[in-house]
């Protein structure tokens, strides 16, 4: 037998996070996956979020507070969740640092002061040892449309105790409680686990083109290494093979657009065979 | 199995468990062959020709082209030779009481002073401590007190102060905050029990065996036995079940080696688990391991671990501590560059309140870490964390169990080297087979853990 038929099992644990399947690109790898904001493909596991804590509703991807449970926290639709325990859920966004320049903010539309959201899943994991206790919510103070980074002295707060939902159902029977493999039934309206399931993985072609999709294909394709020493390919959201990279600048011309891929994924995108999207360039 | 060939298949435990290779470790469950790869502690099956192929090697270099071959090398590797600086205090203890009314032989703090005149831990100092260890962390991260002495309920009105304080405080920023005692027994009252109850304690009682025994190696000081007084006194703490849990520590000299029945017995007495410890340097030499007695007590541990092994199949609790955190960390693949926390998130602070990298090393310069009032000192600190990386410890460096073991207890191997490698590797090696041969029915089975599903 070769060393290419070896046959290994991972057996523990920390052996089984770090197997890699033989033909798996490393980015298999949970430690290099992309953590994602975007949904699951069986149901919208945004929704967890959503009624974290008792009373309030927030949105799935953000510290705004789109709703309310108890009538007692109506008048927090509207306001930030800047920080639960004093632990912030949002930062200052700071872009890639570029030769001989300081790092640069990144704001976008709905964020000009560059304050994005941090996962709510990192934020649920530092909590879910909490479940069913208070912790301290501190929110804007007023209603913020736009997002609001924690800790600023210009911005007024206030602070309300809120409990942690149970996420999970529990068992009271044998007269223990255990908690079960099943979602808590107060946790999500009927419909929220799969209201936000519309064409998720359609969006994420284009929404995570950098290279996350390069797990099962290349995002780089029909590549040939140039004189110059740099390599000549396409991008494969490109309308055409030419082998010119055209860089995404998703004004839709040039490069596939989300109506493209909701409509008619199966012919726009294309099979690489040996590095080459066929058709290849001419 | 008779005691002949018992003694020898121990031998060959110690023997196989020696270090052939710096990155792997190959064993065997029946004719099944696995690999224990250091780097982040993972366990395989191989296919029987790889196997082979492993055991054919002669060097280092060849494991490394066979571990690539396989996908197996990562770079960098999970554990770099830099150490970690100004790592945060999660976890002090309190040398609530340096004294204590009972002489045990081969005590580290020499009969519970250690070495200097006794003294309690005044009340401002507890509570001073426990403040530094607050303003340390954040609410939203765990913290631990432990109370040790000496014998720690010498001073119990302080204990009981600081740990009210303590509760408090963490509760007011919604803090979540462990205690732990650790004690002879013998002062142990009922109203203890309602206290430590209240406060989750986990409760140590240190226990060498049955009378006989534990009598000789840990005698009131005027040296009449006090195996009959601790367990009289410790009856209203075995009996709670809430959020107190008591277990009992054995520490193994070469004369109370018979672990099966000591395990039994404690057991049976109702403790919730019981475990065992080499006596590896003493301040006397009194009592202290040799090669011998580590090796029979080698035996011993496999003994009760093949008992473990049966119970556990048999669907029964059998609350060997030893094996249960074995399998656990075998399980979650742990690997780590210290073998405690010692210096590091974990500081020890003495009644004249000074810091220390742990409580072993009370009053001992090597390990001092400043003080309460002066503050910790993270230079030092630092330094020791640096001294202390495995990858600067022979012969660890090259040693296949060294991200489990982490080097070995820093005070004892300061005091004495490392005379239990043998015994350590042994012990592993076993765990890392019991491991594998209970599959994930017998894990689940030995963690408590039920699957259920909800119809």
């Amino acid at each position: 037998m070769s060393g290419d038929d070896a046959k290994i099992t991972p057996r523990n644990l920390a052996a089984q996070l770090s197997y890699r399947g033989r033909g798996n690109p490393p980015v298999t790898h949970p430690s290099s996956a992309i953590s994602n904001c975007f949904p699951g493909l069986e149901f919208d596991f945004r929704a967890i979020w959503r009624r974290f804590l008792v009373g309030i509703v927030l949105s799935e991807n953000n510290n705004y507070v789109v709703g309310y449970e108890d009538e007692k926290y109506k008048d927090l639709v509207g306001h930030r969740l800047l920080k639960i325990n004093d632990r912030p859920m949002s930062v200052l966004t700071q872009g890639p640092v570029m030769p001989g320049r300081g790092p640069a903010t990144l704001s976008t539309g709905d964020s000009p002061e560059a304050v994005s959201f941090m996962e709510w899943s990192n934020t649920i994991a530092l909590l879910v040892g909490r479940q069913g206790t208070k912790v301290r919510c501190e929110f804007t103070k007023e209603a913020a449309k736009l997002e609001v980074l924690p800790g600023n002295p210009d911005v007024a707060t206030q602070t309300l105790e809120l409990e942690v939902r149970q996420l999970f159902e529990r068992d009271e029977a044998d007269g223990a409680s255990e908690r079960l493999a099943l979602l808590a039934e107060s946790l999500a309206k009927p419909g929220e686990l799969s209201q936000g399931l519309c064409s998720p993985w359609q969006n994420d072609y284009r929404e995570c083109a950098c290279y996350y999709w390069a797990a099962s294909r290349p995002d780089y394709v029909n590549v040939v290494p140039g004189g110059d020493g740099l390599s000549r390919g396409d991008n494969w959201m490109q309308r055409e093979n030419t082998g010119s990279y055209i860089v995404d600048n998703r004004d839709f011309q040039s490069s596939l657009s989300y109506d493209d891929l909701f409509k008619s994924w199966e012919s726009v995108l294309r099979f690489v065979v040996g590095g080459i999207q066929e058709p290849p360039p001419k | 199995m008779n005691r002949t060939a018992q003694s020898e298949m121990t031998s060959g435990f110690a023997e196989i468990g020696k270090p052939k290779f710096s990155d792997v470790h190959l064993l065997c469950t029946g004719r099944q062959g696995h690999l224990f790869l250091a780097d982040g502690s993972q366990l395989f099956d191989l296919d029987a020709d790889t196997f082979a192929k492993f055991v054919a090697a002669t060097n280092d270099e060849e494991v490394s082209g066979l571990l690539t071959k396989l996908g197996l090398t990562t770079e960098p590797r999970r554990i770099c030779d830099e150490a970690p600086t100004d790592v945060p205090v999660r976890a002090i203890s309190l040398a609530i009481a340096q004294k204590c009314n009972l002489g045990c032989t081969y005590c580290y703090a020499q009969e519970g002073d250690f070495g200097a005149s006794p003294k309690n831990m005044s009340l401002e100092t507890a509570l001073a401590s426990i403040d530094l260890l607050i303003g340390q962390t954040r609410a939203d991260e765990s913290i631990n007190i432990a109370f040790l002495g000496g014998e720690p309920l010498i001073n119990r009105s302080v204990l009981r102060q600081a740990t009210v304080y303590a509760s408090e405080k963490a509760a007011a920023r919604g803090q979540k905050i462990g205690f732990s005692i650790t004690t002879n027994g013998t002062l142990v009252d009922r109203d203890d029990a309602d206290f430590f109850e209240r406060h989750g304690f986990a409760v140590t009682i240190s226990l060498d065996g049955r009378a006989a025994v534990h009598d000789q190696l840990r005698p009131f000081k005027g040296g009449s036995g006090s195996y009959e007084r601790i367990i009289e006194r410790i009856g209203p703490l075995l009996g709670r079940a809430g959020r107190m849990q008591t277990t009992a520590r054995v520490t193994v000299t070469p004369t109370n080696l018979a672990l099966k029945q000591t395990l039994d017995e404690l057991l049976g007495i109702g403790f919730h688990s019981v475990g065992f410890s080499p006596m590896l340097a003493s301040p006397t030499g009194r009592g202290q391991m040799d090669e011998v007695a580590l090796q029979n007590m080698l035996t011993a541990m496999i003994e009760c671990g093949q008992k473990f092994e049966r119970k556990v199949m048999a669907g029964e609790r059998y609350a060997f501590s030893n094996m249960t955190t074995a399998l656990r960390e075998i399980h979650r693949g742990t690997h780590r560059p210290y073998p405690c926390g010692a210096g590091g998130a974990y500081l020890a602070v003495s009644a004249d309140a000074e810091l220390a990298a742990c409580h072993r090393f009370v009053g001992v310069e090597a390990g001092a870490m400043g003080s309460i009032g002066a503050g910790i000192d993270n230079d030092r600190k630092n330094a020791w964390l640096e001294r202390r990386h495995v990858h600067k410890q022979e012969p660890c460096r090259t040693c296949w169990a060294r991200y489990l073991c982490g080097g070995g207890c820093h005070h004892e191997v300061i005091a004495r080297g490392r005379p239990a490698c043998d015994f350590i590797r042994g012990w592993l090696h076993y765990a890392l087979q019991a491991y594998l041969r209970l599959g994930p029915e017998g894990l689940d089975r030995a963690f408590g853990a039920k699957s259920r599903t909800a119809s």
